[in-house]
């Protein structure tokens, strides 16, 4: 044993009986807990930390990265004038928000936003009536196209607007997913369509127990 | 003369029975069919169903209307670079023998124009015309159901 390797024995030896004395945390600490497998959900591996938007809940109060933090967020991005995708994606977010209060009782610590990329015809207001009727604890979201622009961008949501026709009435097309973000602002899940309520709340939990 | 009576009396019988037969011989067989319950704010309302085609020839449905919604049309959702989008049909065609099933994220009516508001519960008709005649459809706002049956969870 020559004098450079002895200081690493040392350390490897003190780091050990660490180890012994403090038992389960020691594994917390230094071995990283595996990944979960068999998702629905694509998990980013890398929390993508987002940065500061402005935009407007239903009740006209500012919402940003502010408000997405101290709660795991469900963000679904649609407009009220879709008769098929939307009603269903709310209606699976719906079913989650209850499987998740069915497991963990009223404070589970998720909100759930209906954000709107079509700003021109969804008012707050309208968004107030349109998402609490799916639950009373939903929020609707909407605000200025760049700053709407500033969120999706961030998220990988597209959208687009179709032709209008002889009334103005026009159709948008937008991504399907339901994008979840971590108490600390990250982006950190996909839940991709067709939605399945069951496996978004089961691969929430596995995500959530990953993250904390 | 009670023989005679009852003969008459059966064959009133038979030709009321007769007279709404064609019911039972109907081409088309319509069932689940409804509206999904909306927030009353919202402008255009979606209906499904299953139409089944019994006979043993193809049937295209062109149009649908109902006294409560100004127009109807058909569409299909669809996904096309990474977007959910819809797409008007101009008819459903059913071949021989099988069903299609206007669903939650697939082919479905878009009603517009709503002439009152509609709650859960609330009954209704929708009229479709196809090759095969006119079917009147009693429809009902329902929640919408979609391939979530399965309320129970696993843990």
């Amino acid at each position: 044993m020559n004098k450079k390797t002895m200081p690493f024995i040392v350390i490897l030896s003190a780091a050990l009986l660490l180890g012994i004395f403090t038992g389960d945390k020691f594994v917390k600490l230094f071995v990283p807990k595996s990944i979960p497998t068999d998702l629905a959900a694509t998990l980013l591996e890398r929390a993508k930390p987002l940065s500061d938007f402005q935009l407007l809940d239903h009740n006209n109060q500012p919402i940003g990265l502010a408000q997405l933090k101290s709660k795991w967020t469900f963000m679904f991005f649609g407009y009220t004038h879709c008769p098929d995708v939307c009603p269903l994606a709310m209606r699976v977010m719906q079913q989650v928000w209850k499987q998740l209060g069915y497991l963990e009782k009223p404070d589970n610590n998720v909100q759930m936003y209906f954000v709107s990329v079509d700003p021109d015809r969804d008012t707050p207001e309208l968004l107030k009536q349109y998402a609490t009727h799916y639950n009373p604890n939903f929020i609707g979201v909407t605000g200025k196209s760049d700053q709407i622009d500033v969120l999706t961008g961030q998220l990988g949501i597209l959208y687009g607007f179709g032709d209008p026709d002889e009334k103005g009435d026009y159709h948008v097309n937008h991504s399907g997913q339901i994008v979840l973000i971590d108490p600390q602002g990250n982006m950190r899940g996909v839940f991709s369509p067709p939605h399945e309520p069951q496996s978004i709340s089961r691969d929430f939990l596995k995500i959530r127990e990953y993250v904390e | 003369m009670i023989k005679r009576v009852n003969k008459v009396v059966l064959t009133i019988l038979l030709s009321i029975f007769f007279s709404l037969s064609p019911a039972i011989a109907d081409t088309l067989k319509i069932t689940h069919a409804y509206i999904p319950d909306a927030p009353p704010m919202v402008k255009v309302m979606a209906a499904y169903m299953t139409i089944e085609n019994t006979s043993n020839k193809a049937v295209t449905v062109f149009s649908f209307d109902s006294p409560v919604f100004g127009k109807i049309e058909i569409h299909e959702t669809t996904m096309k670079d990474g977007m959910m989008g819809m797409d008007q049909l101009p008819e459903i065609e059913i071949p021989a023998k099988s069903k299609v099933k206007l669903k939650p994220g697939g082919k479905h009516l878009m009603l517009f124009a709503r002439k009152r508001d509609l709650k859960l519960n609330d009954k209704l008709s929708i009229t479709l015309h196809s090759t095969q005649g006119k079917y009147k459809i009693p429809i009902t706002v329902k929640q919408m159901a979609g391939d979530d049956s399965h309320q129970h969870m696993h843990h």
